[in-house]
């Protein structure tokens, strides 16, 4: 499903000038969880046709709240991955809901998402 | 890609990588031969010295002296021992076990070459023995036999003794107590006399007669003849009419001045067992075979060799050594299983999961396994070393997968997919998995470098510990993560069973960790009385160990079922009193052991020259020895010590017996014997040193803690010596060597000529009939030719008196020694008889040149104690920096260190408290605690530590760690304290060789873990504690400075500058 789809962006990059402003909407989504989820994370992108994503695989952080630091040390020894991925508009909503059932179905481990605009792209 | 995760990506790959480990472990485990202990290297040279004619002083001087000088120069020599005696000197060199005995053999040759030249010329060249363990025969078998008696040494010649030396691995196979057949001819002293023969003509004569001669060969027209004289005799009663020479011109017949007797040899051993005469066959096997393969082999030819031999004949066991081993090994293979079960069981409690204690139960036997593969690739064995250890590891090689198996399980409850959940779980683990692998490796790696007897022992244990530690800890970092992510699920509804089943025990558990944390939530608020109370208890079993006296021995008596009884009647003592006496004991024996006699055999007279068995141990008319063997120790209420004493209660009541040996275990030995005392008497006055040495018998036996003593020294030996003239000699023309030739002639007879039967050769004997040589008047008148072919008399030339030959002298180190051994009585300490032993020698009034010493046993003891004392703390120094490298930190070792103490008061109760002794095998137990104690304390500190590190306070961290903790310090303490729980109760064959080892461990663990709980978050409080203050003090130091500094800017700084200028 998304081959044909890939293959079409590559013919476009290759064909059109880069624009430097931004016509059509897209949205930058940082994913930032639990080791454990890398799986299911990757899994929730596939499912819904975001094919583009740049992933950290060893970050350090912690919940603003309630969240366990994961920091890979001898006290905090789980760490998170991150993953960074610009969809575009209408593709938001359904990856921040699976990625909140995911969440939701272990929360011991810690998942968040943040959305912000993409301003410009090459 | 690490371990880990490789290992879970690639199930298949892992499992079949340790498939094929477990496939290499069970092939290398069904070659593995099964013995007793590990191989013992010999460690014995002797070295004996031929020097005809020369008495034992001459012989000690001229050439044990000499050599001794020499070869005590050789590397690695433990001790030198001698035995001079008439003839022949014995130098015996002992060696430090584990060195190369070909290399010490060469460098002992080197030195015997250059002594050469300074021994006296008459005395043969030195000739070189090794000893070895191998000489002790494994399998003693019995023939009874009615009229084969006679033909028992032929018949069991060809139809017992040689099938069984043609088995792959026998040495030799040696037949005792059945004469051999010899053609005895006796003269009657009288009429040789009368017809004025000697018996050298008749020998002669009949040597003469006795021969089959080629005469060539001769050409008969066109064919060629060889020609042949047969004159050998085809009847020994042909002999009858050989002419030995003449008489008043008429001929003189053997017959007419002897007899003729096809009997059998007049000096031999005779065997009796249960009663009936009988032989004994005795087989040792050859340098390096497995004992119990050729046992095997050996009971199972049985049937087949019985069916070949008269019906008359029967064979049977006396003592078949492998028994034993087998029995030993079977019932020590049955504690580990047991060991195992129980594990099994702990962490089914603990864990509260079917599929976790699955994938433990799964990767106990893997590690246990793949030690099989080192022990096949070295040369090991099934032994008591091999198998101990396997079932201390039992309880160390589940605490890495526990671990690994809590952490990953933790990981799915939060949420995470298995596969991840195992791959992280394992990685935050793994560096204390491998830390406390570490630790058990610090402690048993050094067990590879202790030297001496105990070092041989020790040895096979700590590879074969690190081995499996390293398995384990390689299969907890591979193979349970891959089988977690396998079989591991988030439980989501359990089954109504389990709910009833694991219900009370999940509620018990919750209530043990709530009672605990209210226990340690006071101990840290009243540090000090914890660790002074704890110091107390220290204080306290020392007191103990002070007044209860804990006994110590160097190895635990070995139940071998088996026992020898040398016997000696005072020397010179014919052989029938002999028979009557041990006749009488074998009676009262059978009769009272009936029930658990498996066979009783003794053997009285004098062994031939050519019994390869009977020369190593004494024989003569006096001497009795016994063979008793009972039935496996589980079989039987009374313990081999217990029978032992009782049979030597009944030697004490033969007023006959000059001295009596009961020895447990059928030999002297240091290792598996019953505790003797050995005490050295050293000096060059021999009568000097033998009445210390009698004075201390004495007061020995007047104990009642000394079951037996002997004195090495052997009484005076009679012998009536003939001295003839020199000059009545010349006048004879006789030389002094012709003349004693002749008269040995007549008593031991001349060998000139031997009887053919079917392929076999006969000794013919002649000599002067039993009558005529048994007194003193019967030597003076035996007739010897004379330089002219005349016969005169002995008393013409000579005189016979009675006399006595001086004992051997033996010496140990380069001096003059005897050896006083005290045998304690069963349940008794070999340390209460040394102390004694020294008690009553203090009392004694012993000359200024005489030195007693205590040695034997005592002495390897004392050896192993220093051995193992200097382990301990290698040890110890070893833990403690892997600990300080884990923790970077020196204070928390230290706590850890210190809580080793605990385990050493949990040793001592428990030995007090069962009144068994301490020996190597405990001690064993103790070194190996250090590793098992110092793990508890990691696994505490290391998560209070881990608790301070996410911010909690001092008091707060110390007792949710302890909590958090608890359960798995109680399942690894239980795994290795359950673990060897069958090994301390157990009542199997040989249980008393590893009980020792048992007891000490489960004692000084459980007062250890108890103790540690409590200590360690106390200790950890109160150091945390001085630590904060310390912190403060610094800070507040600082913030004063800063103060200081701000104040004083300016002045401060024109001072900088004015340094400056």
């Amino acid at each position: 499903m998304t081959l044909p789809r890939a293959s079409h962006d590559q013919i476009n990059s290759e064909t059109r000038t880069p624009t430097y402003s931004n016509k059509k909407t897209m949205k930058a989504i940082m994913i930032s969880f639990d080791q454990a989820h890398y799986e299911n994370v990757l899994a929730v992108l596939d499912r819904s046709n975001a094919r583009g994503f740049t992933m950290m695989e060893q970050t350090q952080g912690r919940g603003s709240k309630s969240g366990e630091p994961h920091y890979g040390s001898h006290a905090w020894p789980s760490m998170c991955s991150t993953v960074i991925t610009i969809v575009e508009d209408q593709q938001v909503d359904p990856i921040l809901k699976r990625l909140h059932e995911l969440d939701l179905d272990s929360q011991m481990l810690g998942l968040r998402a943040f959305v912000w605009n993409v301003e410009q792209t090459i | 890609m690490s371990l880990y995760e490789g290992a879970v990506r690639r199930p298949i790959m892992t499992s079949l990588c340790f498939l094929a480990i477990i496939i290499l472990g069970v092939f290398s485990a069904t070659k593995l031969p099964i013995d007793l202990m590990p191989d013992i290297d010999t460690n014995t040279i002797m070295i004996m010295t031929y020097y005809n004619g020369a008495s034992a002083n001459d012989i000690e001087n001229n050439v044990t002296r000499p050599l001794e000088n020499v070869l005590n120069s050789v590397e690695h020599l433990k001790h030198i021992t001698s035995n001079s005696r008439e003839n022949v000197s014995v130098v015996t060199l002992e060696f430090e076990y584990g060195y190369d005995i070909d290399a010490l053999t060469n460098d002992v040759r080197d030195k015997l070459d250059m002594v050469q030249n300074s021994l006296p010329n008459d005395a043969n060249q030195p000739i070189l023995f090794k000893f070895s363990t191998d000489m002790i025969p494994i399998i003693l078998m019995s023939a009874q036999a009615d009229e084969s008696q006679k033909a028992l040494y032929k018949i069991l010649d060809e139809n017992v003794a040689n099938p069984l030396a043609r088995i792959d691995g026998v040495g030799s196979v040696s037949i005792s107590g059945a004469p051999e057949r010899e053609i005895n001819i006796y003269m009657d002293a009288n009429k040789m006399e009368a017809y004025g023969l000697s018996a050298a003509q008749i020998s002669s004569a009949i040597a003469a007669e006795n021969q089959n001669i080629t005469g060539g060969t001769m050409d008969v027209g066109t064919q060629t003849y060889t020609v042949r004289v047969e004159g050998e005799f085809s009847d020994p009663q042909e002999m009858r009419n050989v002419i030995v020479g003449s008489h008043n011109g008429a001929f003189v017949y053997l017959k007419d001045v002897a007899r003729i007797v096809d009997d059998v040899e007049e000096r031999a051993q005779r065997t009796f067992t249960n009663g009936v005469q009988g032989a004994m066959i005795i087989v040792q096997k050859q340098s390096g075979a497995n004992s119990v393969a050729i046992s095997n082999k050996v009971i199972d030819m049985m049937p087949t060799l019985q069916k070949n031999l008269p019906s008359d004949v029967k064979l049977g066991i006396i003592v078949n050594t492998s028994d034993n081993i087998i029995n030993t090994v079977n019932s020590l293979t049955e504690t580990i299983a047991y060991a195992m079960l129980f594990v099994i069981i702990v962490v089914f409690i603990f864990l509260g999961r079917w599929r976790a204690t699955l994938i433990i139960g799964i990767t106990i036997p893997m590690s246990l396994i793949a030690s099989f593969i080192y022990l096949y690739a070295t040369g090991g064995s099934f032994n008591i070393i091999s198998l101990s250890c396997l079932s201390i590891a039992i309880g160390s090689v589940v605490d890495d997968a526990i671990v690994v198996l809590e952490n990953v399980t933790t990981h799915i409850e939060r949420g995470s997919d298995p596969k991840q959940a195992a791959i992280h779980a394992t990685n935050e683990v793994a560096v204390s998995v491998i830390a406390s692998t570490l630790t058990m490796i610090a402690v048993f790696f050094p067990l590879t470098m202790v030297s001496g007897m105990t070092g041989v022992l020790f040895k096979q244990l700590g590879w074969m510990m690190c081995i499996i530690m390293t398995i384990s800890t390689t299969s907890a970092l591979s193979f349970t993560p891959m089988l977690c992510s396998q079989m591991l699920r988030l439980q989501k509804k359990q089954s109504k069973l389990f709910k009833k089943v694991y219900g009370p025990i999940q509620r018990m558990l919750d209530g043990l960790d709530n009672w605990y944390e209210r226990r340690i939530s006071w101990s840290v608020r009243h540090r000090w009385t914890v660790i002074v109370g704890s110091f107390l208890f220290f204080a306290l079993s020392i007191v103990v160990m002070k007044l209860a006296g804990v006994k110590s021995e160097f190895f635990p008596a070995n139940d071998s079922a088996r026992v020898g009884v040398t016997l000696e009647l005072p020397i010179g003592t014919r052989v029938e009193k002999a028979e009557v006496i041990a006749k009488q004991l074998a009676d009262m024996w059978m009769e009272r052991y009936g029930h658990i006699l498996q066979a009783c055999n003794f053997t009285i007279g004098q062994a031939g020259d050519n019994n390869t068995f009977a020369s190593l141990r004494s024989s003569g008319s006096h001497i009795i020895s016994f063979n008793v063997s009972f039935c496996p120790s589980n079989e039987r209420s009374e313990g081999l010590a217990q029978l032992c004493d009782e049979m030597r209660a009944d030697c004490k009541a033969i007023p006959e017996l000059a001295k009596y040996n009961v020895m447990l275990g059928g030999q002297q030995s240091s290792m598996g014997g019953q505790q003797t005392a050995t005490f050295e008497i050293y000096g060059y006055d021999m009568d000097a040193t033998y009445d210390v040495a009698v004075e201390l018998q004495k007061r020995f036996q007047e104990s009642d803690i000394v079951a037996q003593t002997m004195i090495s020294r052997s009484d005076y030996e009679p012998e009536l010596v003939i001295n003839f003239d020199r000059e009545k000699l010349a006048q004879q023309g006789l030389g002094m060597s012709a003349a004693a030739a002749s008269v040995r002639n007549l008593i031991t007879g001349s060998l000139m000529s031997y009887y053919r039967e079917d392929g076999e050769e006969y000794d013919i004997k002649v000599r002067y009939d039993v009558e005529s040589r048994s007194s003193v008047e019967d030597i003076e008148n035996m007739l010897i030719p004379n330089g002219m072919g005349h016969n005169i008399k002995i008393r013409d030339i000579a005189t016979v008196s009675e006399s006595s030959i001086p004992p051997t002298i033996e010496r140990k180190d380069r001096q003059r020694i005897v050896t006083v051994n005290a045998v304690m009585k069963d349940g008794e300490a070999l340390s209460d008889g040394v102390e004694l032993g020294n008690r009553l020698i203090e009392e004694m009034d012993i000359p200024n040149d005489v030195i007693v010493q205590v040695a034997g046993s005592y002495e390897d003891q004392q050896d192993s104690n220093r051995d193992l004392g200097t382990l301990a703390i290698l040890i110890i120094i070893l833990v403690f920096i892997v600990m300080a490298a884990q923790f970077e930190s020196l204070t928390y070792p230290f706590i850890i260190i210190i809580s080793i103490i605990f385990a050493l008061s949990g040793i001592i109760f428990a030995l007090v408290f069962t009144g068994v002794s301490i020996n190597v095998m405990s001690m064993l137990g103790g070194v190996m605690l250090i590793g098992i104690v110092v793990k508890n304390g990691i696994v505490l500190i290391d998560y209070t530590r881990l608790m301070r590190e996410r911010g909690y306070g001092l008091i707060r961290s110390a007792t949710v760690a302890a909590r958090s903790r608890l359960r798995p310090i109680l399942m690894t303490s239980l795994t290795t304290i359950l673990g060897m729980v069958p090994m301390a109760v157990s009542h199997g064959v040989g249980a008393e060789m590893w009980r020792p080892l048992g007891i000490s461990v489960i004692g000084g663990l459980t007062v250890s873990t108890l103790l540690t709980l409590v200590y360690v978050p106390s200790m950890f409080c109160i150091f945390g504690g001085v630590g904060i203050s310390n912190q403060r003090r610094q800070l507040r130091k600082k913030r004063e400075l800063n103060a200081y500094w701000k104040e004083n800017k300016e002045k401060e700084m024109k001072f900088i500058a004015d340094d400056e200028e």
